[in-house]
């Protein structure tokens, strides 16, 4: 068993200078020397110290919104960029597809490219002329293997590509995006390859938008937000926490914040052991909304369950009001503000109805979700977590007509600019 | 690490000669003539200025024909490796953002295009040295000895003006004019000796003039070059190799930030 990581990132950045100074003339670099102005004023950073560690025969994907430095870092980890700051290292033979068809010149033929593509890779004379029938199987060009590129319709030409990049025996793959691309019987055909590549123990790093395809490829995602790796972890953690992220309208909402709040909720749902017997909690239903009640807007929450048998010690009910994810407004339990009767019954076998009423004079106008969790007595283990249960709209009666719900919109959009 | 050391110098010459043979092959799709053209290009140059001087300007030059043609051959590896290499980085930034290639096998590349091409006009040189002087000249046979360290000193040039291109676009647009004066600098449609003699140390500084009067010692006038011209060429290549090596190992970290 190999050890060293297949790739090894170590306080990796990368900054790319503003396009307007990408390259400069002499003259333009004559007159900044002489004015003595630095030519690298401008700067986009599109990674910061990106630390990563990945063993061979990992199949793990690089997610996250457009401009995040998804593309940069596959770039870093293909040596075709060379970060300012930090170190990289991979072992073994790199095929990045990083766009089908690297190396293609359009006039040639399709064989031709096969030689001049490989090549360029990194392969050998034997191993292109040993695989060079299976690539024309692969890419179903028959004929045209023997007519220029030029002439090929694009899912030929993608075939064509693709083929000669994974065929190269790679020990390190690097997936660019182009899984994205042609029809559902190619798509189908590259994940069935790319399947095989790594049942046969070789690295993969994919960079997609598809989470039909990343989950069910990858053992590992890497969240990328900003350059900076927020999530290293199961590639569901890391869409959750992409969905929220980019849900968020909040922009002073600090991602690592949501990090922590996505982690929290994934470690309550996963760690809930065998020996809670979750089945004997059933038939949870939650409702509620604000409440007007002698002048003041209240929130009540009204949760119904059965216990099916009864239990050592009491079952916790607790709930919690948010707004988008990192944001808790308030959340309680049972175990703090029921009486000791009430709790008692909470070990009964029957049907049990929790209501808390909340005073919402605390609450901000605007909308809200809340989360429903029954857990054991010390709150360590959980029989149930059901978030987003309710939503509902606040909006307090002075604020209506004031016009403050807008206002208060404006203030913090305004804020968060600064 | 020498096994492997032996490994990457295989595979970049392995790259190398792929690029030109993918140059040479994309030149000339299409083309009737293909391969052709590399042989009547000079030929053809080689009439307009052996009829203008043998006939208009009226040199006294025994075969002038045969004159001019060595020198337009040994003069076209030179020019036509430094304009390839110097656009050959830039030109091949799409390959270059997506693959792990060495940068350096560009420039090389386009100096191995240039050099079969003057192999290809060796035929016409060949036909028409049977023709004016009756016989092919026997020092032929020393040609690689020479071209071998013209191809390395054309490579530096090409390495360097490629690498500092891509940081300034402006070099390719240098090179034309310098590549004018060179030539003219060069004694290529004129004989060394109608050089007055105060201008004759030019010659000393320009390499070209020393790669251009060994290859025509060798093919025009038929012997052997002076140990001197030699070792001048020799050392012209290894310093413009060493000074090609370091403008690139100082730049080439850039290259991706540029292309």
């Amino acid at each position: 068993m190999n050890s060293k990581p297949a790739i090894f990132c170590e306080q990796v950045s990368v900054e790319y200078t503003s396009p307007t100074y990408a390259s400069m003339s002499i003259k333009e670099s004559l007159i900044r020397s002489i004015r003595g102005t630095k030519s690298e004023s401008r700067f986009f950073r599109a990674l910061k110290d990106v630390n990563l560690s990945i063993q061979p025969g990992e199949t793990l994907a690089f997610i996250g919104p457009n401009g995040c430095g998804k593309s940069t870092l596959l770039k870093v980890i293909a040596g075709v960029i060379t970060p300012q700051y930090g170190r990289v290292t991979t072992e073994g033979i790199i095929a990045p597809l990083i766009e089908l068809g690297a190396g293609f010149d359009q006039e040639l033929t399709g064989v031709e490219n096969i030689w001049l593509s490989c090549r360029l890779m990194g392969a050998s004379k034997e191993l292109i002329k040993n695989r060079l029938a299976e690539i024309v199987d692969f890419a179903e060009l028959g004929e045209f293997i023997h007519a220029p590129v030029k002439t090929y319709s694009s899912g030929m030409y993608m075939r064509l590509a693709f083929a000669c990049s994974t065929i190269i025996s790679p020990e390190i793959l690097l997936v660019d995006e182009i899984l994205a691309v042609g029809d559902a019987k190619f798509q189908r055909k590259c994940i069935e390859r790319i399947q095989a590549i790594r049942a046969s123990g070789n690295t993969i790093v994919i960079v997609s938008h598809d989470r039909g395809i990343i989950e069910g490829l990858c053992s590992r995602a890497i969240f990328l937000w900003h350059g900076q790796m927020l999530f290293d972890g199961n590639p569901r953690t890391a869409f959750e926490i992409y969905d929220e992220l980019s849900k968020s309208t909040h922009l002073h909402d600090n991602p690592q914040h949501v990090v922590d709040e996505c982690l929290r909720r994934d470690k309550m749902i996963n760690s809930s052991p065998k020996a809670l017997d979750a089945s004997v909690i059933s038939g949870l239903e939650v409702t509620g909304g604000p409440v007007s009640k002698s002048g003041r807007t209240a929130i009540e929450i009204n949760c119904s369950f059965d216990i099916l048998r009864d239990l050592s010690e009491p079952v916790v009910a607790g709930f919690q009001i948010r707004k988008g994810i990192a944001a808790r407004a308030f959340g309680t339990n049972s175990k703090v503000c029921a009486t000791a009767e009430s709790l008692e019954a909470l070990r009964k076998k029957g049907r049990k109805s929790v209501k808390w009423t909340y005073d919402a004079g605390d609450l901000a106008s605007g909308s809200y979700v809340v989360d429903v969790c029954l857990s054991n007595s010390d709150i360590t283990q959980i029989y149930q977590f059901d978030s987003n249960v309710l939503q509902f709209n606040l909006m307090h009666a002075a604020d209506l007509l004031n016009h403050d719900g807008n206002l208060v919109e404006l203030v913090c959009k305004e804020f968060s600019a600064l | 690490m020498a096994k492997s050391r032996q490994q990457a110098i295989s595979l970049w010459f392995g790259l190398v000669t792929l690029l030109v043979k993918k140059e040479l092959k994309v030149r000339y799709k299409g083309s009737v003539f293909g391969y052709m053209w590399s042989m009547m290009n000079p030929l053809l140059y080689m009439s307009v200025l052996a009829f203008v001087f043998s006939h208009v300007m009226r040199f006294k030059t025994e075969n002038y024909t045969l004159f001019i043609l060595t020198g337009i051959l040994a003069w076209n590896i030179f020019t036509q490796g430094v304009v390839l290499g110097t656009g050959s980085i830039v030109n091949n930034a799409s390959l270059l953002r997506k693959l792990r290639v060495p940068a350096t096998v560009f420039p090389a590349a386009a100096v191995g295009s240039c050099l079969v091409n003057f192999l290809l006009a060796m035929i016409p040189f060949v036909i028409i040295s049977l023709v004016v002087v009756g016989s092919v000249p026997l020092f032929v046979i020393l040609m690689p000895l020479v071209l071998l360290p013209y191809v390395v000193f054309v490579f530096g040039i090409g390495l360097t003006l490629g690498s500092l291109n891509v940081l300034y676009r402006d070099i390719a647009h240098m090179i034309e004019p310098l590549l004018n004066m060179v030539f003219y600098a060069t004694p290529i449609i004129y004989p060394p000796e109608t050089i007055p003699e105060r201008f004759r140390w030019l010659l000393n500084v320009n390499p070209v003039a020393t790669y251009v009067s060994v290859i025509r010692t060798l093919l025009y006038d038929r012997q052997l070059p002076d140990i001197s011209s030699v070792l001048m060429m020799v050392v012209f290549a290894l310093v413009s190799l060493g000074c090609g090596l370091y403008v690139y190992s100082r730049t080439r970290d850039k290259f991706i930030y540029r292309l």
